[in-house]
């Protein structure tokens, strides 16, 4: 098989974190490359030095055979090299085929759209490739598969040659991803190679000629499919080294319930979840991206509505509609986006940490702005918040002190339940140890915390207890000590039958 | 370094967190319009200082509450409009009251409106300018109707006392939008709803999930912005003692150039009520010259324009350089 892209020792760092070390990775044309690896393996990295999207800090990269720097997106698409992202990038208001022939438009007359032309290739490509779609469609009324078929056609009358997929099935119904599937194989026969990316074992199984596996930004191995079994893949993606990390010593003390949920439901994100949480204990909560698990976190906080379901707080029903009212029983939330859900970032460290407990500090609706600031300073203290002082703009701190500040935020307020959404997302390895010993502080002080993470191996590491979720429903449930390599085929299992 | 006990002395005294970054375009403009006026000859006596301030106050007074609703991450372009119709009432209610409870009926209405663009805005989700743009119009039409197309006339003598009276020798209105000045910047700076307006402002999603009532203080801000859109028109009204329906036109625009002139960020979350004082001073301070050097009227809306736009173009390319 010809060599399409060759990475040979390709590295990338990031302030504190090495995201890829000394990479080779070799695909053939016409291939189906399935590229797997826990969160933050170091596979969207790749893909987008790949892309142009990041330079490369050392190594090289052959592309058609020419030794290749891409500067930008647009010089990898010239060559060829498309990404279809998770999340569509197609305009919603323009129609399919504006969509597709976007900037690249023919033109009658200079500034004049040959509308017909256009028609006219869209025909000749959507033959060649047996798709069929409504042209003058307008791509928010698509579902998320014909999103997709846009998105291949528009590489494809750019000439791609090289197409990264970046889990495309997440949103698909199995019907849907059977038909992608298909799509990939006609893409093969034109000779196109395919760059799988992917949480789901057995899509890879079905869809993919070889393997490559990442892990900690090193590539583990490249091997064909069929010499590879399930077992085999999550031992190459979790590795052996990881058992002495899980907690060891009794089960906490454990306390009273302190939530409580039955039959929690919204839409297609969260179905049927019923659990109990107590208080000093974590609760981990792990799945994939997609899972449900921050669709549930909100739910249990109020921020969206659910459409069945009851939530007892202390074992008692608690009608929690809103965020206010979750707060005003006891429960707090650190979203999964802190800069744009967790913190007013152009406000100062000592009124992001006060704004839900502001009622105490407070008398006849007058701010006690010194006993505010003793306080906030208490709990930075606590926290070890590094900042120049409580006026800094939480802007100018680091992503690991950011999260602190959140957490502050909660600890301050002394609320009885905290549920936290991917936590050390993003942050240094030194700030991630930090919470998770911050984590267990809470806990031994009678705190309810319930973690969610897709990094199964703090989750591990760090929960007293774990469900695992997948496709919005709650599949199993551990006590701590459980392995890793239990958790991931727990995660990965289903989709793509 | 982590966070100390020590600073907590220099935080105390640290309060309004005023910086020279912030605030340098416009001591800049302090500064070159206290030049001119040195050169300008009539400007540095009493009677034009006082005579400044007391033009000020009008849209000094309006422009406290803007600068709540432009803090809160709205716009509110009705109150040159509400200014009008409230400025009619106070005078014409005056036939069926006594002045004091009309002022109380007056600012009730200013409330009540600024009631309705909050609800438009924060629970039916209609872009402020959007709302405050139809409401601008339907108070301009009430106000046609109330008068009936004719200019209001005031009997009440005491009233007048508001817009044209003086106390310790200082105009009324002047005394009344300092008061103001230091009431909102209280407000804003210490108590639960100055600092969860701004927290709206500042990120309205991540203030909903640390559990405040988002939209009740949202809502708040363009009642605060109604209000002081009446008190401007009492001001107006007894000022004049007879009001037009045409009244008040533009004027929300001179509202927010001062907010924006004193430091308040057009994106939300940010500002000072004290800033307000100044950057509605520099405005006319400037007209105040070009009069006083004879130049031309029509001039000076031009004038106006560049001062604004040099700066919230400082303000914005700097944030973009970032």
């Amino acid at each position: 098989m010809e060599t399409h892209l060759r990475l040979s020792n390709v590295s990338k760092s990031f302030p504190g974190v090495r995201a890829l070390d000394g990479v080779d990775l070799e695909i053939g044309r016409g291939e189906v490359h399935g590229l797997l690896g826990e969160n933050g393996a170091g596979k969207s990295t790749l893909v987008k030095v790949i892309a142009g999207v990041y330079r490369r800090d050392g190594g090289t990269l052959f592309f058609d055979g020419r030794e290749r720097d891409f500067g930008s997106p647009g010089e990898a698409s010239a060559a060829g090299i498309t990404v279809i992202h998770q999340e569509t990038s197609l305009i919603p208001t323009l129609s399919v085929l504006q969509n597709i022939f976007l900037g690249i438009e023919h033109k009658a007359l200079p500034g004049i759209i040959d509308e017909r032309r256009a028609r006219k290739d869209f025909q000749s490509v959507c033959e060649r490739l047996s798709f069929y779609l409504p042209a003058e469609r307008q791509a928010r009324d698509l579902s998320v598969a014909e999103q997709k078929m846009t998105e291949i056609l528009k590489a494809m009358v750019r000439n791609a040659s090289f197409i990264i997929m970046d889990e495309p099935t997440d949103a698909l119904a199995d019907a849907e991803i059977a038909h992608l599937f298909q799509i990939i194989r006609d893409l093969k026969r034109e000779s196109i190679t395919i760059l799988y990316i992917t949480h789901y074992l057995e899509e890879v199984f079905q869809i993919s000629d070889r393997i490559t596996v990442l892990r900690d930004g090193k590539k583990v191995g490249t091997r064909p499919t069929a010499e590879l079994d399930k077992d085999a893949i999550v031992k190459m993606m979790i590795g052996q080294q990881l058992a002495a990390e899980q907690p060891s010593g009794p089960h906490p003390h454990v306390g009273a319930e302190a939530l409580r949920v039955e039959g929690l439901s919204r839409k297609r994100a969260v179905s049927d979840v019923s659990f109990t949480a107590y208080q000093g204990e974590i609760l981990g909560i792990a799945g994939v991206l997609g899972s449900g698990k921050t669709e549930l976190a909100r739910l249990l906080f109020g921020a969206d509505r659910r459409d069945a379901g009851k939530i007892f707080v202390g074992g008692r029903l608690c009608r929690i509609a809103s965020p206010v009212a979750a707060v005003s029983r006891g429960i707090g939330m650190v979203p999964e986006d802190r800069k744009k859900l967790g913190l007013i970032l152009k406000h100062e460290i000592f009124r992001n940490i006060s704004i839900a407990a502001l009622p105490r500090f407070t008398r006849c609706a007058l701010i006690r702005k010194r006993q505010e600031l003793v306080e906030t300073l208490r709990i930075s203290k606590q926290l070890d918040i590094k900042a120049a002082g409580p006026n800094q703009p939480v802007q100018d701190l680091s992503g690991g002190n950011q999260q602190k500040v959140v957490i502050a935020k909660w600890l301050i307020s002394r609320q009885k339940v905290l549920i936290m959404d991917e936590p050390t997302r993003g942050i240094d390895v030194g700030s991630k140890a930090e919470i998770h010993r911050i984590m267990r502080e809470l806990a031994d002080g009678g705190v309810c915390v319930i973690f969610i993470s897709s990094e199964v191996p703090e989750i591990v590491k760090v929960s007293d207890r774990i469900l695992v979720m997948q496709k919005g429903r709650v599949v199993a449930e551990y006590n701590r000590g459980v392995g890793q390599e239990e958790i991931v085929h727990q995660m990965l299992k289903g989709n793509g039958k | 370094m982590s966070i100390t006990g020590d600073m907590l002395q220099k935080t105390w005294f640290r309060r309004g967190g005023f910086s020279i970054k912030k605030y340098g375009l416009m001591i800049g403009f302090l500064f070159i319009s206290v030049i001119i006026s040195i050169i300008t000859p009539n400007f540095l006596t009493p009677t034009n200082l006082l005579n400044i301030l007391r033009q000020s106050s009008i849209i000094g007074v309006m422009a406290i509450g803007s600068a709540f609703v432009i803090i809160s991450g709205g716009f509110d372009i009705s109150v040159g409009s509400l200014l009008a119709l409230t400025a009619a009432m106070s005078l014409k209610l005056q036939g069926s009251m006594p002045w004091y409870l009309g002022i109380f009926v007056v600012l009730a209405v200013g409330a009540l409106a600024g009631f309705v663009n909050g609800v438009l805005t924060a629970k039916v989700h209609i872009v402020a300018i959007i709302t405050t743009l139809g409401t601008m119009s339907i108070l301009r039409g009430m106000t046609y109707l109330y008068t009936g197309g004719y200019p209001v006339l005031g009997v009440s003598e005491d009233f007048k006392f508001i817009g044209s009276g003086h106390l310790w020798g200082i105009p009324f209105p002047i005394i009344l939008f300092l008061a103001m000045i230091l009431l909102w910047q209280f407000i804003l700076q210490r108590t639960t709803l100055g600092r969860y307006v701004c927290a709206v402002g500042g990120n309205k999603e991540a203030t909903r999930l640390s559990g405040v009532r988002v939209d009740f203080y949202h809502i708040m801000a363009f009642v605060v912005g109604g209000i002081m859109a009446a008190m401007s028109g009492i001001i107006f009204a007894s000022r004049l003692n007879s009001i037009s329906p045409l009244a008040g036109q533009g004027y929300e625009l001179d509202a927010i150039a001062s907010c924006v002139i004193g430091g308040v960020s057009v994106s939300g979350g940010e500002g000072s009520i004290i800033g307000i004082l100044i950057g509605v001073l520099l405005l006319n301070v400037v007209s105040n010259m070009f009069n006083l050097l004879g130049i031309n009227v029509y001039a000076q809306f031009i004038i106006k324009g560049v001062i604004i736009l040099t700066v919230v173009g400082f303000d914005s390319y700097s944030r973009y350089k970032q």
